[in-house]
């Protein structure tokens, strides 16, 4: 095929009413919904950035009246904010970061009842799923394919104009090869356009991420121009194949990810969550009506620096308080466990499946690129966690003495740092 | 005349209709179409009901663990309960299997405690990994798939027989341009109903072996219009577009590129528009704004907070008395009354702003209805369902009337039952220093939460707006019926 050959069947593309319409339409939902993935980050980066203020003005308003207050009594009100920053490219792939937390805050009382707090939202836009780049790409992209190559032999047969062509051309399977890579080239392009457009205009950096993911949409496409090759090898009328391809797409993008959604559910079902919710509640409850000398026991084991601390055994202290708050997590900490592990394994299950149906495997693939899916969100909770335990070993000293809160240097409590 | 008129118009759109009908039978992938439908009605409706069963069964259990952890909890200081708090698993809808709406994107716990007002927590969606693109559940199927097979199947009905040159011919024998189009619509909506009836039936079936028919059949039939009624009227475009199309591919591309765009691309879209006009804000600031309430009401913990200087000028005023310690119960137990008071107050009226924010954007979403039905007809299903974000707002607003009944109770107790001179850490029962506790029986005799589902009637009337855009939508699409099937608009 000659440079002349090609030329001339791109005229012949560009004139039809599908490209005038379709490619435009493709763009102008590919910028929208960078505009929106950016729109919703942003958000999230604001509020992060105004974690630092937020805290300190917290902790102001309830350290500076009483500086003359027990310091561990203080600490009972005292939250320090976590931040989960987005990837840069995280505007490209939502994932679930609109239904998972970013900035947990934490008081150094039992962690599990701190940790599953989501961020408000409305179910109802929620439920919608997200529009950004991902959706674009791996939902509408393959669509426009389909309206561009569904009736590439089919259509000059029903025509009658096959025969004109194959006097035209000897290699007549061949020129349909070049008119479906073209079809193809045609969105690639245009959603390298929206790609680029990204790239400068949120400034992301050009590695092996941004890579990563022009490589898993180039074959994405790939793999939809040679499902539509096979089926006009088929040689069936143009409405059949259009059933087909429509088909195979609302299997792929939906239906199947759906049954393995509600197949993964009940095969790792979550009584964990609530059994987890029950067991530290429990737990730390409980330990008011244990004897002191048993709940302080147990916390030693945990944390033998602090057995020669002084707890008065007939009153009140924060020591023993917060050794209750202690054995709210040892108590829920095998379902905490236990929760965690059912998590992962519905996720890697529900991924090893997903491989069946492409387009919910890419759009996975696209989510764990931009750091914004359920494992990261996991590897931020660990790191809250991590904090928590931190935060408490810091303040331990303050627990375990009368200082007061003007004795003690506030500003050395360990900062958290979590990038997706 | 114009009786007869009529009558043989009537039999005209009927003779069209059957002629439909029949074609529809000798063609194989109408019929192959019409099996996959069913075939995943009933996948949808099974493994749906499966779900709805164990959820409520799994939440029932620990509902009852949980009350039954309260009732039989050891003797405790009144506050010590309130703390110790409550916790409720929100309960599965009687339809959640026909239409699960937005329950899997909303949490499932609620931990009730005094001072504040928790959210719910642990929503399915946060646990699962997988692309949002509706549940697999019947109502899915019925408002995603049916429309698309209506779309295919009316979108080829008049410009199939104009292809083939029997639209003149019909024309040219006497059935008018309007019977013509009637008919077509009406065997379309036949040939779906006949479609769509066994995996409907069998829908019916599931969910009647877990709810009494009587309970949840006036439910069932108010589905069952809302879905026919959306059907017609996406029939009716389609035959609509057909009937303007001069060919097959023409009308094709025209509804499956209607389908992408309104069932596909608009719902996406709008709820970005009502994000965008009308968001809401970070737990972090909600949280901030509440707390600084909060902050200016007093501190209910701290016996010399100025705001609660007044309550005990007042008090002792009011009984006569120079000290607390002279009042005839715990002064202690009335300040934390108070407080509960004050912030329950500067919670809920902060949750009443996001309540107003939400509102807001559920409107952005039924003005969009009127471009996509399938935005209302969602709407108006899962309310129908009790699955709708009201419902979740009254599951939200009974826990909370609970948890403040509840509290206030404890804090009664606190009153009478706890003696101001023991109301401090001064003894040490059972190896720990403890404040006066109370017996065990007064916390078993407070009263459980009993979820009260919304009638059918208030739950529509709360839908009065998307109905409404629906009954427009029903209206321009009639008129764009009179107005295509107008004598002299024939185009054979």
């Amino acid at each position: 095929m000659t440079w002349h050959q090609l030329t001339r069947e791109w005229l012949l593309l560009r004139r039809q009413r599908v490209v005038s319409l379709g490619v435009p339409l493709l763009l102008v939902a590919g910028l929208l919904a960078i505009g929106n993935g950016h729109r919703v980050i942003q958000r999230q980066r604001d509020v992060l950035a105004e974690v630092a203020t937020r805290q300190a003005a917290e902790h102001r308003a309830i350290l500076g009246p009483q500086p003359n207050a027990v310091a561990g009594d203080q600490l009972y009100y005292l939250a320090f904010h976590t931040a989960r920053a987005p990837s840069p490219w995280a505007p490209l792939a939502l994932g679930q970061r609109d239904v998972h937390a970013f900035n947990l805050k934490v008081r150094i009382h039992a962690l599990q009842g701190q940790l599953y707090d989501a961020d408000l939202d409305n179910p109802l836009l929620t439920s919608f799923g997200t529009f950004d780049l991902a959706f674009v790409c791996v939902v509408l992209a393959p669509l426009l394919l389909i309206a561009l190559a569904w009736n590439l032999r089919s259509g000059d047969e029903e025509q009658g104009t096959l025969p004109l062509l194959r006097l035209q051309a000897p290699g007549v399977a061949r020129l349909y090869a070049v008119r479906l890579a073209l079809r193809t080239a045609v969105v690639w392009i245009t959603l390298l356009v929206v790609v680029a457009f990204a790239t400068v205009w949120l400034g992301l950096p050009m590695d092996t991420t941004l890579a990563s993911m022009i490589g898993v949409l180039t074959l994405y496409l790939v793999g939809w121009c040679l499902f539509a090759g096979l089926v006009a090898a088929l040689r069936r009328p143009s409405e059949f194949n259009l059933m087909l391809l429509l088909g195979v797409w609302i299997v792929a993008t939906a239906l199947g990810p759906a049954l393995v959604n509600v197949l993964a559910g009940r095969r790792f079902p979550l009584p964990e969550a609530l059994e987890l919710t029950v067991a530290q509640r429990q737990g730390y409850h409980g330990a008011w009506d244990e004897p002191m000398a048993e709940v302080m026991e147990a916390f030693y084991q945990r944390y033998p620096e602090w057995r020669s601390a002084p707890v008065p055994a007939d009153r009140y202290s924060n020591g023993w308080y917060y050794a209750m708050q202690q054995r709210g997590d040892d108590q829920s900490r095998a379902s905490a466990q236990r929760y965690r592990e059912v998590m992962e394994g519905r996720e890697a299950w529900s991924r090893s499946r997903l491989r069946w149906f492409p387009p919910a495997a890419v759009h996975a693939r696209l989510n764990a690129l931009a750091r914004t899916d359920q494992a990261s969100y996991l590897r931020y909770l660990d790191s809250v966690a991590e904090y928590h335990e931190a935060l408490k070993r810091h303040f331990f000293p303050v627990i375990f003495s009368d200082q007061r809160v003007s004795d003690v240097n506030w500003s050395l409590a360990p900062r958290h740092q979590h990038s997706d | 005349m114009a009786g007869r008129s009529t009558a043989s118009g009537t039999t005209l759109v009927l003779r069209v209709a059957q002629q439909e009908l029949r074609h529809a039978w000798r063609t194989r992938s109408t019929l192959l179409l019409g099996a996959i439908l069913t075939a995943l009605l009933l996948l949808a409706a099974v493994t749906s009901h499966d779900r709805q069963v164990r959820e409520a069964a799994q939440r029932e259990r620990y509902q009852e663990l949980v009350g039954s952890q309260f009732a039989s909890q050891p003797d405790r200081h009144p506050h010590r309960v309130s703390h110790y708090g409550y916790l409720l698993f929100r309960p599965v809808a009687p339809l959640s299997a026909f239409d699960s709406g937005v329950e899997r994107f909303a949490g499932t716990s609620m931990f009730l405690e005094a001072h504040r007002q928790n959210t719910a927590n642990f929503s399915a969606a946060a646990q699962a990994g997988t692309e949002r693109f509706g549940d697999l559940n019947p109502a899915t199927v019925l408002q995603l798939f049916v429309p698309l097979f209506l779309l295919v199947t009316a979108g080829v009905s008049v410009t199939r027989e104009r292809e083939a040159g029997t639209l003149a011919l019909h024309l040219a024998q006497g059935v008018s341009w309007r019977a013509l189009v009637m008919g077509k619509i009406l065997g379309v909506c036949t040939l779906v109903t006949l479609v769509v009836a066994s995996g409907l039936i069998a829908t019916t079936w599931v969910v009647s072996r877990t709810q009494a028919l009587s309970a949840v059949g006036p439910r069932l039939l108010v589905l069952l219009a809302l879905h026919v009624i959306f059907w017609i009227m996406v029939a009716t475009v389609a035959t609509l577009a057909s009937a303007r199309s001069r060919t097959s591919r023409e009308a094709l591309a025209i509804t499956l590129g209607t389908w992408i765009a309104l069932w596909i691309v608009v719902p996406r879209l709008a709820p970005v528009a009502a994000n965008a006009w009308f968001p809401l804000p970070s737990r972090a600031e909600f949280a901030e704004r509440v707390d600084a309430t909060v902050r200016s009401l007093g501190d209910a913990h701290d016996p010399d907070d100025p705001a609660f200087a007044r309550l005990r000028q007042e008090t002792l005023a009011k009984y006569g008395v120079a000290t607390v310690a002279e009042l005839p119960f715990n002064y202690q137990g009335l300040v934390m009354q108070e407080g509960e008071r004050h912030t329950s107050e500067a919670f809920q009226a902060h949750l009443d702003s996001l309540d107003r924010v939400r509102a807001r954007q559920q409107l952005v979403l039924d003005l969009f209805g009127v471009v996509s039905p399938f935005l209302v007809t969602r709407s108006l299903s899962m309310a129908t369902a009790g699955t709708d974000p009201a419902h979740l707002a009254e599951f939200e607003r009974q826990a909370e009337a609970y948890r403040y009944d509840l509290i206030q109770r404890l804090n009664r107790l606190h009153m009478e039952e706890v003696a101001a001179a023991q109301d401090r850490y001064g003894a040490v029962i059972n190896g720990a220093p403890s404040r006066q506790r109370i017996d065990q029986h007064f916390f078993a005799s407070l009263p459980t939460f009993a979820w009260e589902q919304p009638s059918l009637g208030a739950t529509l009337a709360r839908q009065a707006r998307a109905g409404g855009v629906l009954l427009l939508v029903v209206l321009l699409v009639m008129a764009a019926l009179i107005r295509t099937t107008h004598p002299q608009r024939a185009h054979p």
